[in-house]
């Protein structure tokens, strides 16, 4: 549904997007990922026809946004949710929008209703908070009924009920075999919410992967042993090639092997064990690790040249 | 909290309409009634209109007067007074200004509400999104102008009915008609002038200076340091080019180098268009 091919913005000597290919798929919740300053917020505006890329392309359905046959119908998106004329009422901003498409003023009441805006429907969007605003971006967002989505942050600011509600919408669209592109820097929400991941840092592509396996290659899933007497299973572990650190006495944590495997080990070598289990990486971990070297504002970075 | 459960929705067009200027015209005038609905939802577009119409009411009537004390104290030869000139004079130099402030914010609010974003995913065609804002702007300034032109006419009229004025006032259907429309014209060729510079320039401080210099602050510059090319030059801006075109002698008197009626519309409208024809150029090529 989303095609990048190449895609770099440059704002004179920044780098913003480097050169992204990347492929977004229908069906599923995919996550985009990266630090403060990544280029997220850049390559969805590429995606959009806002920004024009320095060079490559942004593609949807296999074309430009700009080439998109009435585009609402296709694409929905929310950038930011503030970004509607304060002294507007919430339906005068979506009939407005309607109207760019011929779409009938009952489908605005429709998509009220959906966000839960109806009473609100005639109140300027000025007075809206922020979990209003977000609900009017998304009713935005639905009214043509599209087949790609595209959130950028849309959790920021919500109170827990408006990021359940959010979770579950992106969910089910995602189940009605929609594409949907969402934006985060909260690695918790996106556990929870994405199927596939893309991670960025510095413009440049750093992952792009189902959940489960960044999860899984992260040097964060770990077997933790307690034992005694460790050393003829660390020596037996070793011998199968896992990487064995001991961060106290009679306390291992072993990657490289299943769990399984290591429960037979200490069988064999009859070491006695006072526990075995694993040690889950989170995405907030295996992110850190992918973005280490990526991540643009820390206190270090102002030490380099 | 609703349950994100949706609603039956129409079912989204699974095939593109064959482009083409059958498709382009319908697009153009489906976004035209998008953007009449931005520019009536919106409080400052009553505001701004409430604000000319009041000035109108205003000063025709007080130039009205004004005028016809000076000929009756013979500072100024007497002389027939219209109407509905006692309109286009206000019209020159009150009205404008207010009708400025309903065209500028049909284009900056965009920019500074950032809701431009959700005006350019729904048309990506930017240049079609501008004239279709042009079209419903224009539109509205145009038949709302009428109206003020028509109110200013009769209000100058009805003050020059009163015994103490009498023997001066002409009211003539017709050229008064020709008038009114004038004007309307003139004050929509500001407006498009103003959403020209707006897109151009985003932010509504820079387009409202921008704007004021160009329609009073230079040609009136120009016309006191008085250098023969100055003067001419200040006769085809858009506020003496409009001053020719609306054809009265009392909004500055008679200067040297002026144009005629037909030659200072077709400038004005050069200079609308040159505005828009910039506008869209910047729109097109920057980010938004």
């Amino acid at each position: 549904m989303i095609t990048l091919r190449g895609l770099t913005k440059r704002y004179g000597e920044t780098l913003a997007v480097d050169s992204l290919d990347l492929e977004v798929h229908p069906g599923r919740v995919t996550g985009f990922l990266g630090p403060n300053g990544a280029g997220k917020t850049t390559t969805m505006r590429m995606v959009l026809g806002l920004d024009h890329p320095t060079s490559g392309q942004a593609l949807v359905r296999g074309r430009p946004y700009r080439e998109l046959d009435r585009p609402l119908h296709h694409v929905g998106a929310v950038l930011d949710a503030r970004a509607v004329h304060p002294g507007r009422s919430a339906r005068a901003h979506l009939l407005s929008l309607a109207r760019t498409h011929r779409i009938p003023d009952r489908r605005v009441d429709e998509v009220l209703q959906t966000v839960g805006l109806s009473e609100v429907g005639r109140k300027r969007a000025g007075a809206f908070s922020l979990g209003m605003s977000q609900r009017l971006g998304i009713a935005a967002a639905l009214l043509g009924d599209p087949d790609l989505l595209i959130f950028d942050e849309p959790v920021n600011g919500l109170d827990p009920d408006g990021v359940r509600w959010i979770r579950d919408l992106m969910r089910s669209l995602a189940e009605e075999g929609r594409t949907v592109f969402v934006s985060s820097h909260l690695m918790s929400e996106m556990q929870l919410t994405a199927d596939h991941l893309v991670v960025i840092g510095r413009g440049r592509l750093i992952t792009d992967a189902p959940l489960a396996e960044v999860l899984g290659n992260s040097a964060w899933t770990a077997v933790l042993v307690r034992a005694p007497h460790p050393e003829d299973l660390v020596t037996a572990l070793e011998g199968e090639g896992a990487k064995v650190e001991l961060p106290g006495p009679g306390e291992l944590v072993v990657t490289g092997v299943p769990i399984e495997r290591v429960g037979e080990l200490a069988h064999r070598t009859g070491v006695a064990l006072h526990e075995l289990s694993t040690r889950d990486a989170s995405l907030e971990q295996a992110y850190r690790e992918l973005t280490a070297d990526s991540v643009q504002y820390t206190t270090e970075s102002r030490n380099r040249p | 909290m609703t349950t994100p459960t949706r609603p039956p929705v129409p079912a989204a067009p699974s095939t593109d309409r064959a482009p083409g200027p059958a498709r382009a015209l319908s697009d153009l005038a489906a976004t035209t009634s998008a953007e009449w609905v931005k520019l009536r939802s919106v409080r400052s577009t009553w505001w701004g209109l409430a604000t000319a119409l009041l000035l109108m009411a205003v000063v025709a009537p007080g130039a009205a007067v004004s005028v016809i004390s000076n000929m009756q104290n013979g500072l100024v030869p007497s002389a027939d007074v219209p109407a509905s000139e006692m309109a286009v004079y206000a019209t020159m130099w009150v009205v404008q200004f207010a009708v400025i402030a309903v065209a500028l914010p049909a284009v900056t609010s965009e920019y500074s509400s950032r809701s431009i974003h959700s005006t350019l995913q729904a048309v990506p065609a930017r240049v079609r999104m501008l004239t279709a804002k042009v079209l419903s702007l224009a539109a509205t300034v145009f038949v709302a102008t009428v109206v003020m032109g028509t109110v200013g006419t009769l209000l100058a009229h009805l003050v020059m009915l009163h015994p103490v004025f009498e023997g001066y006032g002409t009211l003539h259907p017709k050229d008064a008609a020709v008038d009114v429309v004038r004007m309307a014209v003139y004050l929509t060729a500001v407006s498009v002038l103003t959403v020209g510079v707006g897109t151009a320039l985003r932010s509504a401080a820079a387009a409202l200076t921008t704007v004021f210099m160009l329609i009073l602050g230079l040609p009136v510059m120009l016309l006191l340091m008085g250098s023969e090319m100055g003067v001419h030059l200040a006769g085809r801006l858009p506020f003496f080019a409009g001053i020719s075109f609306v054809d009265s002698a009392f909004v500055i008197g008679s200067f040297d180098d002026a144009l005629s009626p037909p030659a200072g519309g077709t400038v004005l409208v050069c200079w609308a268009l040159a505005s828009l024809a910039v506008g869209a150029l910047v729109l097109r090529r920057r980010d938004a």
